[in-house]
């Protein structure tokens, strides 16, 4: 009984929600030029994807975010290696990145756009900005913090440096450096819609913005539910493709329960 | 002349933390190449210390430890180290882990192939080669970890507590296995343990140590003929050195206790 409640709480709550939106709607208790309808939205989308518009928004969204996220990955385990691991890099980086660490990375739009122009690189720039932090200071704690057994074990069937890393202290280190790129991906996406309002010719943020100069609340809204679908199917395919691609994830928490 | 004699002569090691604790104390012994030692002792008395010391994981605050001659400076594949817990990689597969040690050796691609199925079967596990560490018991997990160091060919096998987290029965069993490798492969075993019943059946030689800072207290020849299995438990010379054990053990906790 109590499991049939929970399921149909779980279904039947946004469905319920956008009746009721639209019921609003219809009866005029909401103002339909600011908040149009469901049914509205939906023709818009349609709309949208059958006059090419939104394709060409995703695809440009999708390729700026793709872009920036690889080299923010690429360099932020890097460095969270060599911070992580040696101290010497520790010592020079560290008070470096800090300082930066905290200033959000949309302040640095319009000086992104000052360097690389109003061009894709300076998109880029700005994804792979705010995703590097997360990356790299979760990769930094999780190979700093390698148990020592790993390493004893790793130098005495007689591992070189390089394979300890590739094969020790990465992977020991994959449970945060996961949690980091998952983090990565959804700053990403703050950066890229705040990248593109400014200075851009397509792409989802631009779509928002350039629908609401002419104020087309119903296109606002449409690209706001795109980069919701978009923001979580990603994150959901990262999740499956990496537990497909490392499975021992899934057990290797019943390792470390055994101890 | 047979590998595998190990020298130690005079550490003591003083481990640098939060505060200063010295581990172990004045530590001489020596172990003739193909011969099966184990420390004794309460918990915390510095008895890993001094697997560490062999394994080379640390290095000695004063005195020194050779192997065959050769001073002992840092880790290395004639000596391989089984530990309680943390023992396998948990992301790699059985064959991946057992594999471990030959492919840092840069073998060529049969012979990996030949020699790790080779300890696989010979701890039992060929069923579970495709399997990752995570999902094997406990007992499974020791048998890995034990092929793992098996394959580089070691001459000192170096066991800290190997069987301390399993059950009795699997733990017996176990004890059987190493038995029987001991037999077999004649591996010097430098074995740590607090389990008295495991020290006799398994050594040749024990030493109890003192609570810390670890000092030999005393060294007693177990006389029981080879090859042994679980019968040894009901002889009455394996109850006479238990006893013995169990007398110097208990001063040594009422010591640590008071």
């Amino acid at each position: 009984m109590k499991r049939q409640l929970i399921h149909l709480l779980r279904y039947a709550t946004l469905p319920t929600l956008l009746i009721l939106w639209e019921f609003l709607c219809v009866e005029g208790a909401i103002n339909s030029k600011l908040i149009p309808p469901p049914s509205s939205i939906l023709i818009s989308g349609i709309e949208m994807f059958q006059s090419g518009e939104m394709v060409s928004d995703l695809l440009a969204s999708g390729g700026r975010w793709s872009m920036g996220f690889i080299v923010a990955t690429l360099l932020g385990i890097f460095c969270g290696l060599l911070t992580g691991r040696l101290e010497l890099f520790r010592a020079t980086l560290q008070q470096v990145i800090q300082v930066f660490r905290p200033v959000p990375a949309i302040s640095f739009v319009p000086l992104a756009i000052v360097w690389f122009g109003i061009g894709e690189s300076a998109k880029y720039f700005l994804v792979a900005w705010g995703a590097f932090f997360p990356i790299w200071l979760n990769t930094h704690i999780g190979v700093s913090g390698v148990d020592r057994y790993y390493l004893w074990a790793a130098q005495s069937l007689g591992a070189s440096r390089i394979r300890t890393v590739m094969t020790v202290i990465l992977p020991a280190a994959l449970p945060f450096i996961y949690s980091g790129l998952r983090t990565g991906i959804a700053v990403g996406f703050v950066c890229l819609v705040a990248a593109e309002m400014v200075g851009a010719y397509e792409g989802i943020g631009f779509r928002i913005i350039a629908s609401h100069l002419v104020f087309r609340v119903d296109k606002m809204f449409v690209a706001i539910c795109m980069l919701g679908i978009l923001g979580a199917a990603t994150d959901r395919i990262f999740s499956i493709v990496f537990l497909r691609v490392f499975p021992w994830m899934k057990t290797a928490n019943s390792t470390v329960e055994s101890k | 002349m047979k590998q595998g004699s190990i020298e130690v002569t005079d550490v003591s090691v003083t481990i640098t933390g939060a505060r200063q604790v010295q581990a172990v104390k004045d530590i001489t012994f020596s172990v003739e190449a193909a011969k099966f030692v184990s420390f004794l002792g309460t918990s915390g008395c510095g008895k890993s210390t001094i697997l560490n010391v062999l394994a080379g994981f640390i290095q000695p605050t004063r005195g020194s430890a050779t192997l065959d001659g050769n001073l002992i400076v840092g880790p290395g594949r004639d000596r391989g180290i089984v530990f309680q817990h943390h023992a396998l990689f948990p992301w790699m597969t059985v064959w991946d882990n057992v594999a471990y040690g030959l492919r840092c050796n840069s073998l060529p691609n049969a012979d990996v192939i030949e020699r790790t199925r080779k300890f696989i079967e010979l701890v039992g596990l060929q069923r579970f080669a495709n399997a990752y560490p995570g999902e094997l018991s406990g007992g499974m997990q020791q048998r890995v970890g034990i092929a793992r160091v098996m394959v580089n060919n070691p001459t000192v096998l170096l066991m800290d507590e190997p069987f301390g987290a399993l059950d009795a029965q699997t733990r017996l069993i176990m004890q059987e296995l190493l038995l029987q490798i001991f037999r077999d492969e004649s591996k010097t075993v430098v074995f740590v343990t607090h389990d008295i019943d495991e020290g006799i059946l398994l050594s040749d030689t024990l030493y109890v140590l003192t609570a810390l800072p670890g000092q030999i207290k005393a060294c007693i020849d177990v006389d029981i003929p080879r090859p042994r299995d679980r019968r040894v438990f009901e002889l009455p010379r394996f109850i006479q050195i238990k006893k013995q054990v169990m007398e110097l053990i208990r001063e040594e906790t009422m010591k640590s206790l008071l």
